[in-house]
């Protein structure tokens, strides 16, 4: 097949684009996790193992969120840096931990923003899960798993929820909040951060058979593309949390994401134009 | 050795790991280069090695710093995934390569601490967490797997030369020899000026 070259540009132009959004937000999120870090509790001075007050819960939720866009921000930069050097594999398994955290973060602002309606109960399910698991592995014992889960009750019956146990999670879990966040956890898992590779075939499917240029950048578009809305929903939640209420800095949040969402649909309608423009 | 001077020193194995690691990519990308058109009766464990090459590549691309330990993480995984499977291929079966079989999937099963955060293990750095300032054990652990995955790449690579370019084996064989001589020496050399006996 003759590459025609407009339609090369154009997808070039989609992944340069996508780089450019997903180191401006690597900034943003950088910028949520300092407001955030300020409002939480002294990392030093922090006991999980101790009585947990409604104070210290918020308080304890702006210092996690903010270790989640922390954490986050680091496989942003290890996803920009992938791109930079044209590592398909790198960039997918640095994707999935900003996953995890933006599937987390995007739970707690959830919850921030509407209590237990709109999914909020279902959030607040998989958090408790992930800090009984959390809390299991760390105390080794320490704390036994009836003492865990009454003190999970309690702060359960807070929310006006009765005192369910948390069940055992998955980690694609962490991803489900997150539009299609199912989907993309199976597809890096099972072709990048596992051993089912394809070794021919689509880069996207983990091949690395001779690539085709367009259809790489186009990949490379694609996955940052996905990676850039997911780390906009993990900043709007961390934005939410640290504000507290509806402000301006929440809305040119939302903004962000609207914005990104419009950028992607209009390099991806160039692209199907020049597609069609010439009978390919 | 007080726990600053071996706060540096670990950081300097670490760098070694570091250079080791991209020395060897330099020889696999000799002998199988990323652009050759593989054949289709080519055994898997090739395109796996070359997997592990991609992610080689980015590991070796970071300096040792600040979080490392934690942009590195996603990549070792994946390189220490494939080459438990790349392991299984190779011809010889003593002592080493049967303990490194189960060595494999067990760090891969250890780093996935840092791939699959919680809010709540991010609290502590001894679970792969962010917090806290003393980063020594996360290094002591990073320079270990960054050794081992060199002397894991070093067997596959030799194997792979004699798969790939029988002819020129020998004279790849002795390089790569070197390159794990050099290593070593200035591994033993960093030990000593330390003042830690072997």
């Amino acid at each position: 097949m003759v590459l025609d070259n407009s339609l090369a540009a154009e997808v070039r132009r989609y992944r340069e684009g996508m780089a450019r959004s997903l180191a401006n937000l690597a900034g943003m999120v950088a910028e949520t996790e300092r407001s955030l870090s300020a409002q939480g509790l002294d990392l030093d001075s922090i006991d999980l193992e101790s009585e947990l007050t409604s104070e210290k819960a918020r308080r304890m939720h702006c210092t996690t969120c903010g270790l989640l866009l922390r954490k986050g921000k680091i496989h942003m930069v290890g996803a920009y840096r992938a791109n930079e050097t044209d590592n398909l594999h790198s960039l997918a398994v640095q994707m999935r931990p900003v996953l995890e955290c933006a599937g987390q973060a995007h739970d707690m602002g959830l919850i921030a923003m509407g209590g237990l309606e709109h999914g909020g109960k279902k959030a607040l399910a998989r958090l408790d899960t992930y800090y009984s698991d959390t809390m299991l592995r760390v105390t080794k014992g320490s704390v036994s798993k009836h003492q865990l889960f009454s003190q999970i009750a309690e702060m359960r019956k807070e929310f006006g929820m009765d005192g369910v146990k948390p069940k055992s999670f998955r980690h694609e879990s962490k991803a489900e909040s997150l539009r299609d966040g199912k989907v993309w956890y199976h597809l890096l898992g099972k072709y990048f951060c596992g051993t089912e590779s394809v070794f021919e075939g689509l880069p996207s499917q983990g091949s690395v058979a001779l690539r085709n240029p367009v259809w790489d950048n186009f990949t490379f578009a694609e996955f940052m593309a996905y990676l850039v809305e997911q780390a906009a929903k993990m900043n709007m939640s961390g934005t939410i949390l640290a504000e507290g209420s509806w402000t301006t800095a929440v809305q040119n949040a939302v903004d962000q994401i609207r914005n990104t969402i419009d950028d992607i649909s209009g390099f991806r309608e160039r692209i199907s134009e020049e597609i069609e423009g010439h009978g390919q | 050795m007080s726990q600053q001077e071996l706060g540096v020193f670990i950081q300097s194995v670490c760098v070694h790991g570091l250079d080791l690691l991209a020395d060897l990519a330099q020889v696999h990308i000799e002998i199988d280069h990323p652009e050759r058109v593989m054949q289709a009766d080519e055994p898997s464990w090739v395109a796996r090695l070359r997997k592990i090459l991609y992610h080689v590549r980015a590991i070796t691309g970071w300096e040792i710093g600040d979080d490392v330990e934690h942009v590195i993480a996603p990549d070792l995984r994946a390189a220490f995934k494939q080459m438990e499977l790349v392991w299984n291929e190779l011809p010889d079966r003593d002592e080493i390569y049967e303990w490194y079989q189960d060595y494999w999937k067990r760090e891969a099963d250890e780093i996935g601490m840092y791939d699959h955060p919680t809010g709540y293990n991010l609290f502590y750095t001894f679970a792969s967490g962010i917090s806290g300032d003393d980063k020594t054990r996360a290094l002591e652990q990073l320079s270990m797997r960054l050794h081992r995955l060199g002397l894991g790449y070093f067997y596959s690579l030799d194997y792979l030369s004699q798969t790939l370019n029988n002819e020129s084996h020998e004279a790849m064989s002795a390089r790569l020899v070197e390159i794990m001589q050099r290593h070593v020496i200035k591994i033993s050399d960093g030990m000593e000026s330390g003042g830690i006996t072997a």
